[in-house]
Order: C-alpha cells, then structure tokens, then sequence
C-alpha cells in the first residue's frame, strides 16, 4: 500500500493540475481520488498554502507577512525578499518582530471569548468570566443608550489606540457615528507637540519632511533625536532607507541625541551627545554664530519668510524687540545673548563644539536637516519642535534639492481610502491626552486652560470609553498610578468596553471584553511607503477560531442591538468595504491594480518618478504662486496667529512660551532636577517591542531584556553594574527593570525604552516589576497642544 | 561560577572515576609489597568495591551528561581525532581490566601473581586513563584548558583522592596494619604528597596563566576571580585530606581510623569536585563560547 | 565540493535581530535557543567635564553570526561520534542527530558559540546554513530577512569578493577555524582580539 506522505507529496509537486487541488484543501475525497482505496485520510499530511497579509501596528512599515499556513495553522512566517543586492529595490521585508507573529498569535493569553469583569472585583483586577457573544452586546448596547440618553453623545468616546491599522480597520469610530456621535480628540501620542506647532510655521498642507533618500544630494545631514532604524524597522521604511542613504551620500553625517542610538553604529564619529530637552539652546547657539558670522540666508529670509528681524514682522509686533534675531542676540524678551557659553552647560556641548558645528551648518550646502519625534515629546516641545526648523530656515536650506525642512523625514506612499467613519454631530474635541481628565473633571475643562475645542467648556465627564486594540489606558499613557485611581472609581466612567487579541494592562480596566482578530487573522489592506511606495494586501489564512469576531462584526452586532445596524454597515460585509473602499483608492490612482490583481500579488510596489520627495519645492520655486498655508504665505519665524493664541490662553507659571521658537527650560529638565531626582530620564523606541505590542511575547522578550541605560559614571556612583536589578523612582512611581552601564548614554540621563508591560499589584505596594516609564511620567500636558510629554523627567536610581 | 553549576555531572565524573581508578596505585603497591593473608584479602577485595563503586557512579553521572546516552557506543568513531573518544576509551579499557581483576579476585581464585599484575594494570591504566580526561580539555580554541596543567591536576587529584579512597578501603578490611608498615607508608605519604602538589600545583599554574587571559566577553582575571573561593576551599579539602591521611598512617588510634579515614575520603572528594568545578569555571574561548 | 559562505555587511548592520527571528521562526525555536546572534560590541568613555559639557570616545556595532561552516571546524574536531560534520557538496557543517551523544564538546569548543546541546531533542543543534533552502536555490531565511541588507550567502569565492574573511572582534582571529564568514567592517570595528572590544549585551547572545 502506498503510504508515506512523501510519495503523496512529491507526486503533487511534480503534477500541476493536481497540485492545484490540494492547494483547494486536504480532505478525505481528494487523498482517495489520488490514491484509491486504502489510503487512510491520516496519512495524508494536509497540503500547505501561502496566504499574504500584512503588519498592522503603529508603525508605516506595515510590512509584508506571507504566512505558511497548514491544517488552520500558521505554520512559518516569511516575508517579501527578492534575492537582490540593489539597495533601491522596494522590498518591505518584515522586521524581528513581524518574524514573531507566530508566537503573538498563538500567545496563551489570547482573548478567546467575550467576558466580563468578575461582580465584586474592580476594574484593573483583571478578573473576567466568559459569557455569551448576545450577553456582551446586550451589556455594551444597554450602557451606550443609558449614557448617550442621561449625558449625550459628548460622554462617549473612543480611546486613542494604534494596534490596527488597515483600510477597513477603525470601525468604531463609524460604529459611534452611525448610533450618535462621541466626544473625539485631536493629536496623537506620536508627535502631539510638532503636529501642533507646524501649521503656525509652514501652514497646515505641510506635515513632514523630504524622504531620506533626497539627503542623498546633501553635504551636511544633521539628524536630531531620531534613529530611524530603529523606530521604523521594516524592509522598506526608514531603517533601510536610512542605511542607504548613509551609504550612497557624500553628506557629513551628526546624530544628535542624549543616546548613542542604533543608527549610530558601527559610525560613531557622527554622534554629539545633548542633555535631553535643550535642542532649542544648542540652536538658538549656532543660530547666534550663523548671524553674528554672516552666515544667515537674508534673501531667503526676507522673501520666503516673516519674523526673522524687524523688517519682515507683521505690523503689531513691530517696535518691540520681538523678532528672532532680537531673541538670539539678547535684546529680544529675556535680554539673553544665545552665545555658545550660554549654551554650553545646559547642552552639555561645549562652546568650541557649537562653534565648529555652526561653522559647518553655515559653509556647507546643501544641508539636510530631519528631527525624529523625541526632542518634541516633551514639555517644551512645540517650541523645541520648531525651533530645530531653524537651522533649514535660517540657513535657506529648504525647498532644494539635498534639502529638507527640519521636520520628520517625509515618504512618497500609496495613498488608500479607509472605511468612511461617517458624520459626527458633536463639535467639542478634546486633546488625545486629555482622556483619562475628561474622566475625572471633564465638565470643568476648558478651551483657554485645556485645549478643548469647539466650545468652551466640555459639558459632561466622559461616561462610556471603547479602547479597542491599544494599551493607552495605563500602559502607553502616562501616571498610570493616577490612571489606575481615577479609572478604578465606578462613580467616574461608567462603561469600559475593552476588545483586544490579549489580555493588556489596559484591557484589565474594561467592563466587557471582546475577543478580537489580528489583522492578518482577516481580509486586509493597506498603503504606505518610504523612500518607495507599497501597498500590501491579503486574506486570512483561517477562519476566526474560538468565538473571535473581527471588529467589524462585533460593532455591527452593537450597532444591531442598538437599532442603527443598516446605519453601519449599509448592507455590507468588512471584505465588500475592502473592495469599494479599494475601488474609490483606483479611481484616485489609476495605476494600481485591480482588487483581485492585489490580493493575488499580495506586495505592491512603486518607485518614485521624481527619485525622491523634496519637500516645499514648489513654494522654494515660486513663493508667489505657490504659497504656504500660513496667513503670511510664507514660512513663519514669528506667529501672529500664535502671538494671539497665547494672548487669549491661560499657561502655568513655569511653561515658557513665545510666539518665536524659543527654547523653554523644561520642568523636569536639565534645569529643574534636584537632590533628590538628579537624573533625567528619557524613553526610546525598543527594537523588541513596537510601544507595547509584542510587549509579552517570550522570545522577543528574552532577546530584547528591558533595561535602564545609564553612563558608567552615575552608575559607579551608586554602586550598579550592567545586569544588576536596579529601582528606578520619581513622585510618580517606581519601577524595576536590568541596568545596562554603557557609554551610549550622555552622563546625568538614564534612558529607558518605552513600551514594557507594567506589572504592579495596584492594591499593594504598585511598585512596577515590569520596567514600564509610565509608572514615572507625568499627566500634566504640554502647554499647547497638550500633548504628552513622556520623555520629560527626572529621577533617581538604585541598586534593587 | 553559575554556568559552572551547570557542568555538575561532568565535575562529578571528572572527580569520583578517577579518584576510584587512582585507589588502585594504593592497592597494587600494597599487593607488591606486603604480605596478607587469605582473610585480610577478602575483606580488602570486598571492600575494593567502595573504588569500584566510585569509578561506576563517575560513569552514571557522565552518562547522565549526554543528552542522547543512548548513542554512547558512536563515541569510539572519534578515536583518535577526538580527545573525548580518547579519554572515553582510556576510561572503558580502565573499568574493564578493573572489573575484571575486582570480579576475579572476589572469585576468591585468583593468584598472588595474577592479583599483583591485574592490580598495577588497573593502577597503571587508572592513571592513564586520568590523564587522558584531563587531556580531553585541551582543546586548542580554548586557552585556559589547552595546557598540561590540565592532565596534570587529574592525576594529582587521583592520586590523592585515590590515596584517601585506599586507605579508607583498608580501614574498612580491618587491613589498616598493613599501611603503616615502613615501605607503604611511605609510599603512601609519598602518593598524598605528590598528588597534591601536582593537583594543587596544576590548577594554581593553569588560574594563573587564564588570569591573564581575555575574550570580547569575559576577562580571565573575572573568571579566576570568581573561583577563588571554591578554589581555596578545595584547597583546603584536599590538604585536610592529606593531614588526615597522614595522621592515619602515622600511628592513629585504632578507634579514630574509621572516622578518620572517612573525613579524609569525604574531604577528597568535597575537595576535588569543587577544584573541578573551578576548572570548568575558568573556561576561556578564543572566541565567544559561553559554557 | 563548492563551499558555502555567509557574508555579512558591517556597516549596514543596526543590530535589530531581524536575522535572528527569522530564523527561530524557520527552525521552530523557542526562549532558550538562536542559532544566529548579534553581538554589541562597545567600548570608549562618554563623560562630562566641570562645566557639564560632554566629550566622548564611544564607539559600538554591531555583528551578525550563526555557524560559519568552517574549513576547520572546532565543533567536528572535537566530536567524538562523527555526528558534527561537514557536508560533502556545500561544505555546510551540520549535526547528524541519529548519532549525536549531546555531549557538549562541539557547543565548548566553537568558539563562534554555534552548536548547542538541546536536551529536550538529545542532540546538539546549531545553524545548518537553511541546507533545505540551499538545495532548493533559495538563500537562508536570515540572509533574506534583513531589512538593512546586511547579509548575503554564496559560494565562499563569491562572498570573499564581497568582503574579508572575518577576523574582526568580537570573532576570535580567523586562524583558528578558517571560518566561511567574509566581513565588510564597520568603521567602529576593531580586530579580532583587541583587549578593548568587549560584548555589550551578553544577555541577547546567551
């Protein structure tokens, strides 16, 4: 009798029309049909197929997964690699963590089930029992129209999260529009801060830079607290562009970070370490040499630009010293001369070093400026955020080819329609890192003290929050020992409805929970790109197991219950908005292919015709025809608009703002720490984790050990050694994680990554054995875009 | 020192067959010099299998080392090549002629001629076969291993350890008499002596050297440093060892000998297996390889 | 026989153990076992002088390594069954698991820190170059995962054309093994053995 799968497997191999056969499915028919009688079905080992989908968390990436899928399992992960050495081949290859979905998928913890919380226990115990799908609706949808009745829609809200990205992957934001409306927010956790300041520079159409590869062009790149490859780690994104363009430009390249960050090594001649937080001083620094040098563009600043001396101020603020070059050359508001002493100790870089540099920013052309998003996650972002724009600015760097403006670097990307989220009847908004306040005092917020927006005042507390595949409740959100006690007051919140694929620290503070799919767990789509565009496309390699339903299917239900079910879905299945959303993407790109052509290719790719993105060329070429969207037109060095923004705001005694990029001493900065808290501690990307996704993911965990940087000389201080377990605590909390004594870290600053999973028994002692920073950092918001200031902090450190 | 934890059941292999197979120096010597009489050697043959039993539980615990026991006869494909194949074949050419002579002798047929050359034949390969497990070490991508120092120590501590282990046999054979006889005695101190100088001396030499020594991981000055206390109190063990044995063939009471000899056997053996671990603590790559 | 080779790009390389993963996923490994690692090598001073400000000497890179599928390997020669050898066609050194004792002599005396005894499966396991992969025309699935580019595999001739055999730290000195890995070093990179390179992540390369 023939029997071994070898012989049955060869024989497909080698038989084409056969071979499709298997690829349909293994049953018991077509081993029979093959073999004849005899075989038995158990024998035959299940055919194997290739199913493509793509990454969908926070990160552009989004790189290609192609599952090897066996018998309802994913059997390996592989990705899109051509056997090519030509680094300006678009191929988004998955990074480690992509690598890992494996063990994410099948991770123990996996949401099965809907649940809920345990009567008696509170929320952030984490105990759940299961029910059914019909109880959890019945639950969700009584509560929606209980608060939406008593308070209104403006009680509602949908918490900021990012583990799911995808064409069709934010149904509930459609979901609370079709059943109302809700309170949304504005900004995000990412970039709060520039995202806020930039339309006050270069106008609202402008949002990042040029892509990387146009520093390709330039002789001088100055990357300001960012590394790209390790932020954004695919194949396709900036780890490889950055890598490639560090390779193919002639540019001098400086890193200039409190880290020796991973897009450092193997090149560290490139890094200028700095005290967290003062990259406004060490510009404000060489903006000083470049003036009293000559070394400044005139031309472009007078034609492209307002604000830069008196003669381009807008009228009111003539006569008053308020220009830039008043405020660098000390008879501006604080009477300061921003000379290179002056900058010196709070940059900790030397005065000979800001000279050579300034040196080399004024001679040297063109220049490449790009900042990451660190330097403006900060209290004194907006004004460090914009002040970095100045080196580009000043120096009429911006617009050319070899040039960029200072901002994050930009990408040239497939653009998709998403699912439409529909219209929502509420104008108020609050800032994204408002909630957990909305929570506590949101009746008490205002627009002049808490950047609320359209009304003055919020009318009611939130009441009813949906955190759906995002661990911004405790985990990525900051204070999470005040999150706990405000979230865990019933009286406050009424309704939590956590959905998730694991159990997050988050996802403990829920009411009901509801089981959810990975992306690649359902039809999917998405557009992105880098130096390179790409869309990724694909299906599920199985049906949902256990009682998972995608999102789209449970707010449907919701929706359902709630009477407005045909509101939300208008009739059609996720996979019918996957392909009409696709349909409205092609009419707005005609070369992409078609629906099926997609899902068939599974990777989509497209070189830049013009090689690279130069960002504000247009407006560099014509400034007349091309305007910015900025009320002057131009690129504005003083705001008017800012001007009267803080004229009409209400700020803290200690938050320093301007209506020029200043630099603003940080409250719990360089200057600000003290005996007791002497360290200043700044978060980072970690390469394991991407924020706190994959955060308990044991093979990614033990290769990627969480760890508190800090320079051998405050290390011997306090007598740790690298591996030692080490507490490190401020007036927000303690937490405990592995030391690692390097060099790679600017003395006077610990750096601790980002994302780790707290872990503390909130009823006991709440010490984090975890490693997570958002046991130390503070609730309190930027002072305008009340953003989240997460790497502004100090501490102190010891030996556990 | 942890990872060397790790490497027990090597530290206990390395440790107790050889001290078992070095008892035999003890033995054959005694067969070749004193006379005994017919009772005397059967109680000592019964009690040779307190050597014997230590060489048979060596191999358990290296057998217990493998990951696959059960591949065990491949190894004797590498002889010649392999330094493990070496010693594992000194070591299986040792226990058989040693079971031989042990399971002969306790026939009760055996002849005073027969037992004294089966008796420095299994003295003789013991040695040898110490040697050779020390000779497995030297493995040229790791320094601090790669170095006589390493056969050395094995047959200083099979000396010693096998010295403590004979004298206790004896004790046990109610045979003691026969050891404080001019000649054996000694031979015997003779055999503590040098034992421990060559064990002592050999892992002395070879700390000294790794501590100079360094890879992109671990500096050998750490790795001696972290040992040092296991090797000062294997140290001490193993002089404890040879004061009491020295004691015990230098005209100890007849009622203390039994409790004597067994500290000194349990010291050597205490002793050696921490040298032993200091020996696998200080292992140093040319490279990266991390016990 | 045709010998395979890795190839490995210094200067490409940001360490992010995307190789790695790559690989644990293709050989199913769980905690406890990689087959490729990534060493952080550092070294330097970054300090700050009275005034605050900052000088530093830091340097740091990065280095990719699984099996490197020696003209002389260490591992084979201390192998006392045969079960660790080189394979005739690809000169791809693997461990042939029927006859495999899991002593741990190949896992001492490799000093790339290759092989490695799994207990649980009874033998020693290491990188097999993705032999699967090579005899189908494929590449290992680490070479073809790096998102940098980092990694390349060929015959040796074709990968020596690509850079210089390895003999750069935290490696041992080539002399030892003759190890099929050819290096583009980084700038930061020092030579093999240099006293002052020294692992800076020992817990990621266990």
């Amino acid at each position: 009798m023939i029997d071994t799968n070898v012989s049955r497997r060869t024989f497909l191999k080698t038989s084409g029309a056969l071979g499709a056969l298997a690829v349909a499915g293994t049953d018991a028919v077509t081993a029979d049909s093959l073999f004849g009688a005899g075989v038995t079905v158990a024998d035959a080992e299940p055919e194997e197929k290739i199913v493509w989908n793509h990454c969908a968390i926070n990160c552009p990436g989004r790189c290609a997964i192609k599952m090897h899928v066996k018998d309802d399992e994913i059997t390996r992960v592989e990705t899109y690699s051509l056997d090519s050495k030509d680094m300006n081949d678009i191929q988004p290859r998955a990074c480690l963590r992509g690598r890992a979905y494996r063990a994410w998928v099948n991770h123990p913890d996996r949401i099965n089930y809907p649940m809920k919380r345990v009567e008696g226990t509170k929320r952030g115990e984490g105990k759940y029992e299961r029910i059914s799908w019909e109880e959890a609706v019945d639950t969700i949808a009584k509560n929606h129209k209980e608060v939406m009745e008593k308070y209104g829609p403006e009680a509602i809200y949908m918490n900021y999260c990012t583990g799911n990205y995808g064409v069709t992957a934010r149904p509930w934001f459609r979901f609370l529009n079709s059943t109302g409306g809700y309170l949304p927010f504005y900004g995000n956790y990412s970039l709060a801060q520039l995202m806020w300041i930039t339309p006050y520079i270069y106008g609202s159409k402008v949002g990042a830079g040029s892509s990387l590869n146009a520093a390709n062009d330039a002789k001088l790149i100055l990357m300001f607290g960012t590394s790209p490859v390790e932020t954004r780690q695919g194949g396709a994104v900036s780890h490889h562009d950055y890598v490639a363009m560090r390779e193919q430009t002639q540019g001098k390249i400086y890193v200039i970070d409190p880290r020796f960050n991973d897009s450092l090594s193997g090149h560290s001649d490139e890094w200028i370490p700095i005290n967290p937080g003062t990259d406004a001083a060490l510009v404000s620094a060489i903006a000083h040499e470049l003036i009293k040098n000559d070394q400044v563009d005139l031309d472009f600043l007078h034609t492209y630009c307002v604000g830069y001396d008196e003669e381009t101020l807008p009228e009111s603020a003539r006569g008053q010293n308020k220009s830039y070059h008043d405020y660098i050359m000390g008879t501006g508001y604080d009477l300061v001369e921003k000379t290179p002493e002056w900058a010196a100790p709070i940059t900790g870089i030397s005065a000979d070093k800001i000279r050579s540099l300034a040196q080399e920013i004024g001679t040297t052309k063109p220049m490449f400026v790009d900042q990451g998003w660190g330097p403006q996650r900060r209290s004194n972002g907006e004004m460090t955020g914009w002040a970095i724009c100045m080196l580009p600015i000043l120096t009429g760097n911006i617009g050319l080819p070899g040039t960029s403006n200072g901002l994050r670097e930009g990408s040239y990307s497939v653009n998709l329609t998403s699912l439409p989220d529909g219209k929502n009847p509420v104008k108020a908004k609050i800032s994204v890192f408002s909630m957990v306040d909305a929570i506590d005092r949101g009746s008490q917020m205002t627009e002049k003290a808490d950047g609320v927006t359209g009304v003055d005042q919020l009318p009611h507390d939130i009441k009813f929050v949906i955190n759906y595949a995002g661990n911004c409740i405790t985990n990525q959100n900051s204070d999470i020992n005040w999150v706990h006690d405000v979230m865990s007051d019933e009286s406050k919140c009424q309704f939590v409805l956590g959905s998730d694929i694991l159990m997050t620290d988050s996802l403990k503070y829920s009411d009901i929970i509801l089981p959810d799919l990975f992306r690649l767990e359902q039809p999917s789509m998405i557009g992105t790109g880098g130096d390179g565009a790409y869309m990724l496309a694909g299906s599920e390699p199985y049906a949902p197991k256990f009682e998972r339903k995608s999102a789209y299917d449970a707010a449907a239900l919701i929706a359902k219950a709630l009477g407005k079910e045909q509101e939300f879905t208008e009739g059609k299945s996720q996979e019918d908005w996957l392909k009409s959303c696709y349909e409205q993407s092609r009419a707005k790109d005609p070369q992409l292919p078609t629906y099926e052509e997609a899902m068939e290719m599974g990777v989509y790719t497209r070189q830049n015709p013009k090689g690279a993105v130069v960002v504000m060329d247009k407006f560099r070429e014509d400034p007349v025809a091309n305007p910015l969207d900025t009320p002057s037109g131009k690129i504005e060095i003083y705001s008017e608009d800012l001007a009267n923004y803080i004229a009409t705001h209400e700020f803290k005694e200690d938050d320093k703002v301007a209506p020029i990029p200043i630099y603003a001493p940080e409250w719990y900065g360089v200057e600000t720490k003290d005996e007791k808290y002497p360290l200043q501690l700044s978060g980072f990307h970690y390469r394991g984790r991407l924020h706190s996704s994959w955060g308990d993911v044991d093979i990614l965990k033990e290769l990627n050990p969480q760890e508190a940087w800090i320079n051998p000389a405050d290390a011997e201080k306090r007598g740790i050694a690298s591996g030692d377990k080490v507490r490190v605590e401020n007036e927000f909390g303690k937490t405990e994680l592995l030391a690692k004594v390097t060099p790679r870290v600017i003395p006077g600053t610990v750096a601790m990554a980002q994302g780790a999973w707290h872990d503390a028994d909130m009823s006991g002692d709440r010490v984090d054995k975890g490693g997570c920073i958002n046991t130390l950092t503070t609730h309190r918001p930027s002072p305008f875009a009340k953003g989240n200031p997460q790497h502004t902090n100090i501490c102190e450190v010891k030996k556990a | 020192m942890a990872t060397a934890m790790a490497e027990l059941p090597l530290a206990l292999f390395s440790t107790l067959a050889p001290m078992g197979a070095g008892a035999f120096v003890i033995l054959a010597v005694l067969f070749s010099t004193a006379k005994i009489d017919g009772d005397a050697l059967k109680r000592i043959d019964k009690m040779t299998a307190i050597p014997v039993a230590l060489v048979i539980v060596g191999f358990i615990a290296a057998f217990f080392h493998l990951a696959s026991p059960l591949n065990a006869f491949g190894v004797f494909a590498g002889i010649g090549a392999s330094p493990l194949s070496n010693e594992l074949v000194a070591g299986c050419v040792f226990a058989v002629v040693m079971l031989v002579y042990w399971i002969w002798a306790m026939t009760g047929t055996m002849s005073a001629g027969a037992r004294k050359g089966l008796a420095w034949a299994t003295a003789v390969l013991g040695v040898v076969f110490a040697w050779f497990t020390g000779m497995a070490y030297m493995i040229d991508t790791i320094p601090s291993w790669n170095t006589l120092a390493g056969p050395i120590q094995m047959v200083g501590f099979a000396l010693v350890g096998g010295a403590a282990v004979a004298i206790l046999t004896l004790t046990l054979a109610k045979s003691a008499d026969a050891l404080k006889a001019g000649t054996m005695k000694t031979t015997v101190l003779v055999v503590l002596v040098a034992g421990i100088v060559l064990g002592l001396g050999g892992l002395a030499a070879q700390a000294a050297a790794t501590s100079g020594m360094g890879n992109a991981l671990v500096s050998g000055a750490d790795l001696v440093g972290g040992a040092l206390m296991i090797i000062i109190c294997g140290a001490i063990c193993l002089v404890g060892t040879g004061v009491c044995d020295a004691f015990a063939v230098r005209g100890a009471q007849e009622g203390a000998l039994v409790g004597i000899s067994c500290g000194a056997a349990v010291l050597a053996i205490v002793g050696i297996l921490l040298l032993r671990l200091a020996f696998y603590a200080m292992q140093l790559s040319v490279g990266l390889s991390i016990m | 026989m045709t010998q395979q080779a890795f190839y490995f790009d210094g200067t490409r390389c940001t360490g992010c153990k995307t190789c790695v993963f790559a690989c644990k996923d293709k050989n199913d490994l769980d905690v406890g076992v990689a087959y490729r690692k990534v060493y952080e090598v550092t070294g330097g001073e970054t300090s700050k002088d009275d005034n605050g400000c900052a000088t530093t000497s830091c340097y740091s890179y990065y280095t990719s390594v699984a099996c490197n599928h020696c003209d002389d390997p260490a591992c084979a020669k201390v192998c006392p069954t045969g079960a660790m050898h080189k394979d005739g066609d690809t000169g791809l050194v693997t461990v042939d698991a029927d006859k495999c004792i899991g002593c741990g002599y190949c896992h001492m005396a490799c000093p790339y820190n290759a092989p490695k005894v799994d207990r649980e499966k009874g033998h020693s396991v290491k990188c097999d170059g993705c032999a699967d992969l090579v005899a189908k025309g494929e590449k290992p699935s680490c070479v073809m995962a790096c998102p940098a580019r980092a990694l390349d595999f060929g015959t040796a001739d074709d990968m020596a054309k690509l850079g210089e055999q390895a003999d750069s730290a935290p490696l041992p000195e080539k002399s030892y093994t003759k190890p099929n890995l050819y290096i583009k070093p980084s700038r930061d990179a020092k030579p093999a053995g240099d006293a002052s390179a020294k692992v800076a992540n020992p817990l990621e390369v266990k």
